[in-house]
Order: structure tokens, then sequence, then C-alpha cells
């Protein structure tokens, strides 16, 4: 998706428009062979899947994609900005998100730092790493909306 | 005899111990709490702008895709077919360009028989979606584990001189930091509840005075925190910014890195 | 293109941050990806953790291992080129522990490989519409890199099709194969242990009964003259299979365990 919206805007900015998601490298090839074979072996007892093939080769090659309409300088210029402005928030909100690790992993770091000089015994052991760690499968992902029962209390 | 040696053997071993470096004087000074936290349990709210520019490259793909093969999809008159048609039409009424640019659309839906409707309208169901602000936000009931679901919440406790920290304790003697971790949560607020620890490791340490306590994170998968009334009289699941509200201003200090702010 | 089926306009949904969609938009995060970076991110930085000094220790016994294996291997003296053969390459090194360097998921590529295709090449269609269907994004056709004279293959004739996943499409495809395929599936505990590439990156393969669980496969099933089995490659940066491992138990993808784990949750 973010390619065909990169072709987009690479097509707002140069003035080109129309047939931006065709030229796809793929679509090339498979014409090619699909005109073949479309010229002469049809293998006999393929009627039936031969419409729905038809269809998907319709759907997949020749259908044209719905055209942009012409744009106007000030519909560019408001792309480019909306553009801009998104590159911007993600550059800010990945830089947000790193500084954040960061002082997490500072933290993590001095407190080993600390232990180590405190109790060699208790580093040591702090140290230790499972061989075949994962994490449970409890952990939950979070949804869009919450759940009916928001929190399982365990009680039974 | 042989019970006497090793007695005796017993004996110069912790004497060792208590003599030997300074391990020992720091030992006693070692503490382990645990960093528990409740995940977020929906996904981050969609700000303004996030908003406005998604439904701005959406309408963008929608306006620049393939045509979408209605008859591949969708059996002529299914449900699924009507519901399409009325999302298309929405679709196809927005328009973000310069509106004289805007092309005529003809409505991709069909005419629909009158006791068509009637059916449709006796057999669909309205989707209930629960909001995302509970009772628990509500009531502001901050023991709740209902409440900011957005948020990663984090359990803090009222210790026995009524300061608020992340629940810990001491480490006793053989025993390595998480183990000690693990017992002392179990000791403070141990009711019922099913927790994941993440490695054996700290993710961060407070100072106070003589003692240094060491965190290990982990996380909380079901059930609830009890409070101990002889160690805390009292538990919170907070947020980072409740977490400043709450704790003392050194404390704070020590363990606002550790705490995430989504 | 399949992105148009349910998608609702913003506003139809005012409750809801964005209405149910099957593609992301570019200033949209898919949940599974939010996941990563607000929760299972800094839960991987803690486990791999591994101190300076430990590090220096572990460094030091590697060489040492290394350099007794170099001296042990046979090889006769004036054959120099030999004894290089025959001595493995060392495991590639971890990346020293760093807030930056915590092991993501990199891409995705879902293949089918149709061997059909040689028979009659129409059956390519149905592969590429497949992968289209499934994913949300155009499929690219394989085409042959050698001649095979037994499967009366030449080089350069189309063999299969696949899809290169990344970013938020990336995460909805795990997201819908590991909640909706996966436990669907009959007789399917998880991947086993040893699974792997030894870098880090995971490959599993499916019968042609697994495509049909896709939910949008159901509703066009009947359409396809022909079901493929498929190949799900994920590519991850962990660079060593445990680490790979536990970042894919973390995107809730399951696990063979041959003796349970120690890190499984506990009761109090």
């Amino acid at each position: 998706m973010s390619g065909s919206l990169r072709a987009i805007s690479t097509a707002l900015s140069t003035s080109q428009r129309g047939g931006l998601l065709r030229a796809t490298k793929a679509t090339k090839e498979v014409k090619r062979t699909s005109s073949r074979t479309g010229g002469g072996s049809g293998a006999p007892g393929h009627e039936v899947s031969g419409t729905r093939y038809e269809m998907m080769k319709q759907i997949l090659y020749v259908e044209e994609p719905r055209q942009l309409p012409q744009l106007s300088t000030e519909d560019v210029e408001r792309h480019m900005t909306i553009m801009r402005a998104q590159k911007i928030f993600n550059m800010t909100a990945s830089a947000t998100r790193r500084a954040e690790r960061l002082r997490k992993f500072e933290s993590m770091k001095n407190a080993y730092e600390e232990l180590a000089a405190l109790d060699q015994r208790l580093f040591d052991g702090a140290c230790q790493k499972e061989a075949n760690a994962t994490f449970p499968r409890q952990m939950r992902v979070p949804t869009e909306t919450p759940p009916t029962k928001i929190w399982d209390y365990l009680t039974k | 005899m042989f019970t006497r040696t090793a007695a005796l053997r017993r004996a110069q071993r912790v004497a060792v111990r208590g003599f030997s470096t300074s391990s020992v004087a720091y030992e006693s000074s070692v503490r382990a709490g645990v960093l528990l936290q409740r995940d977020p349990i929906v996904t981050q709210p969609a700000g303004k702008f996030e908003e406005a520019t998604d439904r701005y490259f959406d309408w963008l793909q929608f306006i620049s895709a393939d045509r979408f093969p209605r008859d591949f999809f969708f059996k002529k008159g299914s449900t699924a077919e009507s519901k399409w048609m009325d999302q298309e039409d929405i679709r196809a009424g927005e328009w973000f360009f310069d509106a004289t640019s805007k092309p005529v659309v003809k409505s991709v839906k069909r005419v629909i028989h009158e006791d068509d409707m009637i059916e449709k309208s006796e057999t669909s169901k309205p989707i209930v979606i629960n909001s995302r602000e509970t009772e628990a936000d509500a009531t502001g009931n901050e023991q709740s584990l209902e409440r900011k679901l957005d948020r990663t919440l984090y359990l803090v406790v009222k210790g026995a001189q009524g300061e608020w920290t992340l629940p810990q304790g001491k480490v006793n003697d053989e025993e390595l930091l998480h183990e000690a971790a693990r017992r002392n949560l179990k000791e403070m607020c141990g009711g019922k509840m099913s927790v994941w620890m993440v490695g054996n490791g700290p993710v961060g340490h407070s100072k106070s005075g003589e003692a240094s306590t060491f965190y290990i994170k982990g996380h909380i998968l079901a059930g609830q925190a009890k409070a101990n009334e002889e160690l805390a009289s009292e538990f919170k699941w907070i947020t980072r910014e409740e977490v400043e509200k709450t704790v003392s201003a050194e404390y704070w200090l020590a363990v606002k890195d550790m705490l995430s702010t989504i | 293109m399949l992105g148009t089926v349910s998608r609702h306009v913003a506003a139809l949904r005012p409750g809801v941050s964005r209405g149910f969609s099957t593609g992301p938009a570019l200033g949209y995060q898919a949940r599974l990806s939010q996941y990563y970076h607000n929760t299972l991110r800094d839960d991987l930085m803690i486990l791999q953790y591994v101190p300076p000094q430990v590090r220096a220790r572990q460094e030091v016994m590697e060489e040492a291992r290394l350099k007794a294996i170099k001296e042990n291997v046979g090889g006769t003296p004036p054959n120099p080129l030999r004894k290089r053969l025959k001595v493995r390459p060392p495991k590639p090194r971890v990346a020293e522990s760093a807030a930056h360097n915590t092991p993501y998921v990199d891409k995705v590529t879902v293949h089918i490989r149709c061997r059909e295709a040689l028979q009659n090449k129409h059956n390519l269609l149905s592969a590429l519409m497949t992968l289209q269907v499934v994913t949300g994004q155009r499929a690219e056709v394989i085409k042959a890199k050698n001649d095979a004279a037994p499967w009366k293959l030449r080089k350069g004739m189309p063999i299969g099709a696949k899809v290169e996943l990344t970013g938020d499409r990336m995460y909805e495809f795990l997201d819908k194969l590991v909640e909706v395929v996966l436990p669907r599936m009959k007789e399917y505990s998880g991947l086993p242990m040893d699974s792997g590439d030894g870098m880090g990156s995971f490959t599993l393969g499916f019968d042609n009964s697994a495509i049909g669980l896709f939910p949008e496969m159901e509703m066009v099933y009947d359409m396809f003259p022909m079901v493929f089995g498929f190949a799900v490659n994920i590519k991850t940066t962990a660079g060593h299979n445990p680490a790979g491992r536990l970042l894919l138990s973390g995107l809730n993808m399951p696990f063979v365990h041959a003796r349970k784990p120690t890190t499984e949750s506990f009761m109090l």
C-alpha cells in the first residue's frame, strides 16, 4: 500500500497521472505468459474453470485502475504538505520511543553495575539466562475495543 | 565424629563468610522489589492528526485502487454485497481534492425490494461496542485492574511507614534476586494472581540510606493483588503520571526511568 | 483491492479511533505493531541483556574454543587449503546488548509453489489471486532459475508466486495467521523448538487445506479452480534461533516445548 502511495506522490510531484499501479514488473511478465497460453494450447476438460480463470485474468491484468483526476496546483501542494506533516509526525513519534527505550536501557545497565559492585553472587544469579525462554501464551495483544470480560480475576 | 567435623566445617564456612571481604556488610543492604505491570488492553487512541491523515490516505488509496471485482467476491443479492454497496456509496461521497475536480459518481446500489428490506431489518443484530471508559474510570477506583485500558498500569503499595513504593523486601541468605523478588511480592500482596517475571536481572534500582533495592520486571496475567495488612496497608494500580504524584520526589527520581509513558 | 471490502469511513464509527479495516493506511499502526513497540520490545531488551563483563568473559571462552578446534583439525601440512575447508566457520556473533538492537520482524514472505503451472499456465492465476486475496498485496511471479529435465522445466518458466510483506501489512498478516488460521487447523501444536535457519528466521509450510481458513478466502473459496499449499517465511533480525524464537513467541506464535520452560507464569 505504501508503495502505491509512494507511486502516487511521485506521480503527483512530476505531474504524471494515470496507470500508476499498472506499471509493476510482475504485471508485464504475466501479461506475456497469459497471452502465450491464451493463444493455443488450452487443455481439454478445463472449460468449467475456464470462466473463472477468465475472470481472474480480467481482475489481475486487464481492468484498468481508477484514474486520479486532473489536480490543481493547490491540490498537489496540499498533498505534499500532508505527506511532509505525516513524515515529521512519524519521526517525532519514533524519536520519543527511542528516547524512552534508551532511558530504560540505561536504568537497567546502571542497576547491573550497582549490583556487581555490591554483591557478586547476586550479580551472577541475575546474569543467568534460560535456554528455551518464550513469552507466556496468556499475554494479550491489545484490541481495538475492550473485551466483554475485561479482566480475569481467577474467581473460580 | 563425622557429624562433628561436618558441623565444624559449617561453622567455619559461616565464619569465613562473616569475616571475609566486605560482602556480608552489603548483603543485608540489598533488597529486591518487583515492577509489576498490567499491559494495555486496548490499542492507543488515534489523535486528531492521526485520524485526519489516516482518513485522507485511506481515501487516496480508495480513489486510485483497482476497481473492486464485486462479482468475484459477492453472490448477487447477498447481505454482504449490500453492506459493501452502502460503504461504497458513503466513500464515493467524500472528496478531499478541489470540489470542481470531483467526478460524477453513479451509486453502485441496486434497487432493493421492499420485502427484502423487512427481512434484513429483522435478522441483523446491532453490534454493541464496549466503551473504552470503564466503570472503574468513572468511579475513580484505583485498585481496579479495569481502569485506563489503553495505558500500562503499575502496582504500588503503601508500606508500614506510610510511604508509597513498588512492592519490595529483604533478600535472604542463599536466595537470588529474582527468587527474593517473587517471595516479597507474594508476602506483600500475594492474593490470587498469575504473574510472569521477565528474566532474572534488575531493570532498575533505588537507594534509601544504606539499602539498595533492585527491581525485577513482571507482568500480571490474571488475578488481583491483595494487601497483606502486616506489610502493606494499601495497594494501587496506577499510570506513570500517577506514580509521580503518589510517591516521594526522591523515590520518583529513582524509578521514573523504568516506567512506560504509554 | 480487498481493502475496500470491509472498510468503513471513520465517520461511521465515531466511538472508535478507526473503522475496522483489512488494509493499513499510512497514519495507522497495526495492533500487533503497537504491541511490539509498547510492550514486547522492552521485555526483549531485558531478556537479551548481557552485561559487558559477562560478554567479555564469553568472548574469551569462545575464542579459546575456536582456537582449540582449529588446532585439532587435521589436514596434511602441504595442503593448507584442505585444512581451512575443514574448519567450520564460527557462529555469527550476537550483537552487543544495546537499546537499539532488540530483534524485530523484518519481512514476511508468503509463497506458493505451483507445479501445475507447467501443464497449464492459467493455474498460476489461481495462485496469484489467492495471495492477493490473503495478503491484500499484489503478488509476483517466480520463474525457474535453472533447467530441471525430469520435471520438464526450463529456465525462465513461471513456477510460483510470492508476496513480500513489510510494515503494518506484515503485522496484520501475522496477526491473522496466528489468531485465526493456526487455531483452526486440526492437529497443529506449534513450531518445533529446533526450527529456524540458525539466523533467527523461521519458515512455516502449510498444505492446501489451510488456505481456506483465512477469513478472506471463506467467502470466495468456490471461485478458485485450484487451491495450493503455501509457505510463510518470517525473517527476523535476531541473528540466532533462540532470540528469534523468543520474538515470535511474543507475537503469539505457538512453540512446542520439549520441556516445560522455566519462564512459565506462576501463581502467587
